[in-house]
C-alpha cells in the first residue's frame, strides 16, 4: 500500500470513529506528534458539515426534536450512513427510516413521516424544471385515442401519504408555532409534493387522487388508474380529479414527454 | 446524467480584478433586486448538482447580472483513490451550463473508498502526493476544456512524511499541470500561525504568477490553554492580519480578482457588500501603482 493511501485509509477510520483520538489511530504515525491532537478539529468539521448538511433537508423535523438532539441524530445517522456523495442535497434519503429506528422517538410516531414529506420537498426543489400540460394540451392529448394513456407527472412531482397531518405539522414546526402543534391530532393526510413554476407546493389530495397519481407515476393506463383509484375511494370523481389536477399544473407537458423525462 | 439542461451558448463573463462574493441563497432575492455594487458572485460547484430546478434557475438569473466563478469543493483532488467518475460528469456539466469566468478546486481530499466527508482534508506534501494531484489536475483541465485555479488549504496539522514546503509544491504543481491558483490569504495566515512559520515568507516563496484569484474571510481563536488555535470558519469580518498579508500578497500579484467568503453565520448583504468595498479600495490602491508605474515608464 502507498503511504499516501495507507494515510488517507487510516485517517478515514480515525474521522468516523466512535471515541478513538488522533493519538490511537493509525494516521498517527504520519501526523507530526506536536499537531496530533488538532487533528479532532478534521473530525468535528466533518460531523458539523453531515449534520448541517441533514438540518438543511428536514428543519421541521430539527424544530420538533430540538437542535441538541437532532444533532446527535444526525450524528448516529452518519455513523450509520456515511454520504456516499459530494452533493450533499442527495444526502440523507434514509433519515425518515432512521428515525423509525430510534426507540426513544416511538411516542413521536408521526415523525418519519415528517422527515419523508421534507425529503420529498427537497426532492422537488431539485428535481428538472419542466412545462405543466396545459388543459388545452391535455384537450387534444385526451381526444387521440391512445395518447390519454400517455399522462405523466413533473419530475417534481412526489406523493406522501402518512397517518398523521404532516403538512400541518411542518408548517407550524417551521413557524415555531407550538399552540397549532398541541391542537393537531391524528388524521390521515396524502400530498402532493411539486414545483409547477418556482416554488415547491404541498397540496393536498383525496385518497383517490393519491392512488391516481400514484399509478399514473407508475406507468399505469389511465383506465386502471381510475379504476384502481375508484375502487379505493367510492367519492372518487375521474372528471373531478383530472380537472383538479390539470388545474394544478402536475402534468407534464406533452413536448417535453417526448424528449423523454427521469420520471 | 440528463441531457434535458438546457446548455448555455452566451460567452463567459470575465470575472474583473475586483472585489466578490461567495453567494449564498438566503441572499440572491435581495441580489437580483438590487443588483449591489460587487464585481463578482462565487458558488459552490457542488450546490448547483441536483437534476435540475431551482438552484439551477437562480444561478442562470445571477448569471446574467453578474460574472460567476464556480468552486469545487467535492472533486478531492489530493485524494489517492481515482476521481470520481459521475462527480466529474456532473462538473463538467455545470461549466459547460455556466460557462463562468473562473473555475477553481481545492489542495486537498474529501473522499476515500466511496465515503465522502465534506471537508477540506490535508495531505502530506510528498512526491507521490505531488504526481496524483498533478494527474487529477490534468484530468479536470482535459476534461472542461479550460485551465483551473487550485487553493491552499488551511492546516492544523503537518506531516512527518512531506518533503517540501506547500510552496514548493503549489509552484512545481502550475509548472507541470498550468493550472493557476486561488491564493486563499486567510488560510495563509490561519496556517501559518498554526504550524509556526512566518506568512509573509510563505508569499514571498510562491511563484505568484499564477495567482488567478484571491480567497479573504474571518477565522476564529480557539483558547487551548497553552497556545491558541486559528479555526478557518468563515464566520466573521476579515481581521487586520489578514488585510496587512492581503496589501503584501498584491504586491506580488497585482490586482487580482479577491473574494470575501462567508458561509457560517452569514450576515446580512450590505456586511459583505462593506467587506468588498474594503477589499476594493486596496485593489484601487494597486491599480494607482501600476497606472503610476506606465506613466513613469
Amino acid at each position: 500500500m502507498s503511504a499516501l493511501r495507507e494515510f488517507q485509509t487510516g485517517f478515514r477510520a480515525f474521522l468516523v470513529g466512535a471515541g478513538a483520538s488522533a493519538d490511537a489511530s493509525p494516521a498517527a504515525r504520519h501526523i507530526k506528534a506536536h499537531f496530533a491532537a488538532n487533528a479532532g478539529i478534521y473530525r468535528n468539521n466533518v460531523r458539523h458539515a453531515h449534520a448541517g448538511a441533514l438540518a438543511a433537508i428536514y428543519p421541521a423535523t430539527m424544530a420538533l426534536v430540538g437542535e441538541g438532539y437532532f444533532d446527535a441524530l444526525a450524528r448516529s445517522f452518519a455513523d450509520r450512513f456515511p454520504p456516499t456523495d459530494a452533493v450533499l442535497a442527495n444526502y440523507g434519503d434514509r433519515f425518515a427510516g432512521h428515525l423509525e429506528t430510534r426507540t426513544e422517538l416511538a411516542h413521536a410516531s408521526f415523525l418519519p413521516d415528517v422527515a419523508q414529506l421534507e425529503w420529498a420537498v427537497n426532492r422537488s426543489f431539485h428535481a428538472h424544471s419542466s412545462s405543466s400540460l396545459s388543459p388545452g394540451q391535455a384537450a387534444a392529448l385526451f381526444a387521440q385515442a391512445g395518447d390519454a394513456d400517455g399522462l405523466r407527472l413533473l419530475p417534481s412531482a412526489r406523493l406522501v401519504s402518512s397517518r398523521y397531518p404532516v403538512r400541518d405539522i411542518r408548517g407550524a414546526a417551521l413557524a415555531g408555532d407550538a399552540a397549532a402543534l398541541e391542537r393537531l391530532g391524528p388524521a390521515e393526510q396524502h400530498l402532493l409534493v411539486f414545483r409547477p413554476e418556482r416554488d415547491v407546493r404541498i397540496e393536498v389530495l383525496t385518497s383517490g387522487e393519491a392512488a391516481f397519481l400514484r399509478s399514473i407515476a407508475n406507468g399505469a393506463p389511465l383506465d386502471e388508474a381510475i379504476a384502481g383509484a375508484s375502487g379505493g375511494d367510492t367519492t372518487f370523481s375521474p372528471a373531478e380529479a383530472i380537472g383538479k389536477l390539470l388545474h394544478l399544473g402536475v402534468f407534464l407537458a406533452p413536448t417535453q414527454q417526448r424528449k423523454g423525462t427521469d420520471q | 446524467m440528463s441531457h434535458l439542461l438546457p446548455r448555455s451558448t452566451a460567452p463567459a463573463k470575465p470575472v474583473p480584478a475586483q472585489a466578490g462574493i461567495g453567494l449564498k441563497f438566503d441572499h440572491i432575492g435581495e441580489i437580483l433586486e438590487t443588483t449591489p455594487s460587487v464585481g463578482w458572485l462565487e458558488v459552490h460547484a457542488e450546490n448547483y448538482m441536483g437534476d435540475g430546478g431551482r438552484p439551477l434557475e437562480l444561478l442562470a438569473d445571477i448569471s446574467r447580472h453578474y460574472p460567476v466563478s464556480v468552486h469545487g469543493v467535492g472533486l478531492s483532488i489530493g485524494g489517492v483513490d481515482d476521481l470520481d467518475e459521475t462527480h466529474l460528469e456532473r462538473f463538467e456539466l455545470l461549466i459547460d451550463r455556466v460557462r463562468p469566468g473562473l473555475v477553481s478546486e481545492h489542495l486537498a481530499w474529501c473522499s476515500i473508498g466511496g465515503s465522502h466527508f465534506s471537508d477540506l482534508l490535508p495531505l502530506p506534501y510528498t512526491q507521490e502526493a505531488l504526481d496524483i494531484v498533478v494527474r487529477h489536475v490534468d484530468q479536470v483541465q482535459q476534461r472542461i476544456g479550460r485551465r483551473i485555479l487550485i487553493e491552499n488549504p488551511s492546516l492544523y496539522v503537518a506531516f512527518e512524511a512531506s518533503e517540501m514546503p506547500e510552496t514548493a509544491f503549489l509552484n512545481a504543481l502550475t509548472d507541470r499541470t498550468g493550472c493557476g491558483l486561488v491564493l486563499d490569504v486567510n488560510n495563509v495566515h490561519v496556517s501559518a500561525c498554526n504550524l509556526g512559520y512566518d506568512s509573509g515568507a510563505y508569499i514571498e516563496a510562491l511563484d505568484c504568477g499564477p495567482v488567478g484569484e484571491i480567497h479573504l474571510a474571518g477565522h476564529h481563536l480557539k483558547d487551548l490553554g497553552d497556545r491558541t488555535l486559528l479555526i478557518d470558519d468563515h464566520a466573521s469580518r476579515v481581521c487586520d492580519a489578514v488585510w496587512d498579508l492581503y496589501s503584501t500578497t498584491l504586491r506580488r500579484t497585482g490586482p487580482v480578482p479577491s473574494l470575501i467568503e462567508w458561509d457560517n453565520d452569514v450576515p446580512d448583504l450590505a456586511v459583505l457588500v462593506e467587506e468588498v468595498g474594503k477589499a476594493d479600495a486596496i485593489l484601487e490602491t494597486f491599480f494607482d501603482a501600476e497606472r503610476d508605474h506606465v506613466r513613469a515608464a
